[in-house]
């Protein structure tokens, strides 16, 4: 197995390097069938390069091959809820149509970056569909269902995990969401 | 001064001054939001907003400055007929004198940054969790 959608980087098996990676990551990728984890890679990046766009210009990585995970939270009355949203870096969610729907919620907005690093244990900018909270649903947009690989966080900056995207819409509370992304 | 006959040049006047900052204040804020929070809320682009912004701030300061600057800044104006004391500012001829066509594109710019404001802004400030400032 090997991870072209990296770039100029080389991926190694994810569970190969669990210090490439934050705890709930690792958690949720040894929870895996061994089948599954075995196609989600690992590689080393510099930190202040986690950014997508930057990322994607340092290695080498196409853009519509990087997924961006958006943490909406949606408000009704007093009750707020948490959704991950996985959408291509080449394209935007509609968080106050469909995810707001989807939440059944009043209001639907970006969780303050604060909040969503503290719930989901995950580093700013490393955050990934992988591991979240298994309360909240993962809303993966269809073109990311069908790319043949992603590259998404790992819960840290400094590395990046790829994976197809079938598995990233068998996630645990994965559902695939057509027009998500806009 | 302004005589009370003069009421709709002195809001011309007003609205002149006050609208390129204006504009210019909508085009930085655009610039500091977040790309997909104005896709999130199901308004045009990032860029786009900027774009519009943009083009407003250029013509709210091209149109009187060209203007004002082809007339002089106190250039008595036809317009007031029969009044040849009346000096109107600089700013309140570009809307009247030559070049007073253009005046389409100011009017056009101004009504895209009060979209902008009332309608997109409170959105994407929304959104961002920012709300319920208003």
């Amino acid at each position: 197995m090997n991870w072209p959608v990296l770039g100029t980087l080389t991926g190694v098996p994810a569970l190969e390097r669990p210090d490439l990676l934050g705890k709930p990551v690792l958690l949720a990728l040894e929870q895996m069938t061994p089948a599954d984890a075995a196609l989600v890679g690992v590689a080393e990046i510099d930190p202040a390069l986690a950014d997508t766009a930057e990322f994607c210009a340092a290695y080498g990585s196409p853009m519509d091959g990087s997924a961006n995970c958006v943490v909406v939270a949606g408000r009704r009355g007093e009750d707020t809820r948490y959704a991950a949203c996985l959408v291509l870096a080449t394209t935007r969610a509609d968080v106050n149509g469909l995810v707001r729907k989807r939440l059944n919620a009043r209001k639907a907005s970006f969780a303050p970056m604060d909040d969503a690093v503290a719930i989901t244990g995950m580093e700013y900018g490393g955050i990934t569909p992988v591991g979240l909270p298994a309360d909240w649903p993962l809303l993966v947009d269809a073109a990311v269902a069908a790319a043949p690989a992603v590259v998404i966080g790992s819960g840290i900056r400094g590395s990046k995990l790829a994976l197809p995207g079938e598995l990233a819409a068998r996630l645990p509370g994965a559902e695939v969401v057509e027009g998500l992304a806009r | 001064m302004f005589d009370p006959k003069h009421l709709d040049t002195l809001v011309l006047f007003v609205i002149g001054i006050v609208s390129a900052p204006v504009a210019a204040y909508a085009f930085a804020h655009a610039l500091r939001q977040r790309a997909d929070a104005f896709t999130a809320v199901g308004k045009l682009t990032k860029n786009a907003w900027l774009g519009i912004t943009g083009a407003a701030v250029f013509f709210m300061l091209l149109i009187p400055a060209f203007t004002a600057f082809s007339l002089g800044p106190f250039t008595p104006m036809f317009a007031y007929g029969g009044d040849p004391n009346y000096h109107p500012p600089g700013i309140v001829a570009a809307f009247q004198g030559p070049g007073s066509s253009m005046t389409l594109f100011w009017l056009a710019g101004l009504v895209a940054v009060m979209v902008y404001i009332v309608d997109v802004k409170p959105a994407i400030v929304g959104v961002q969790g920012g709300g319920q400032r208003w």
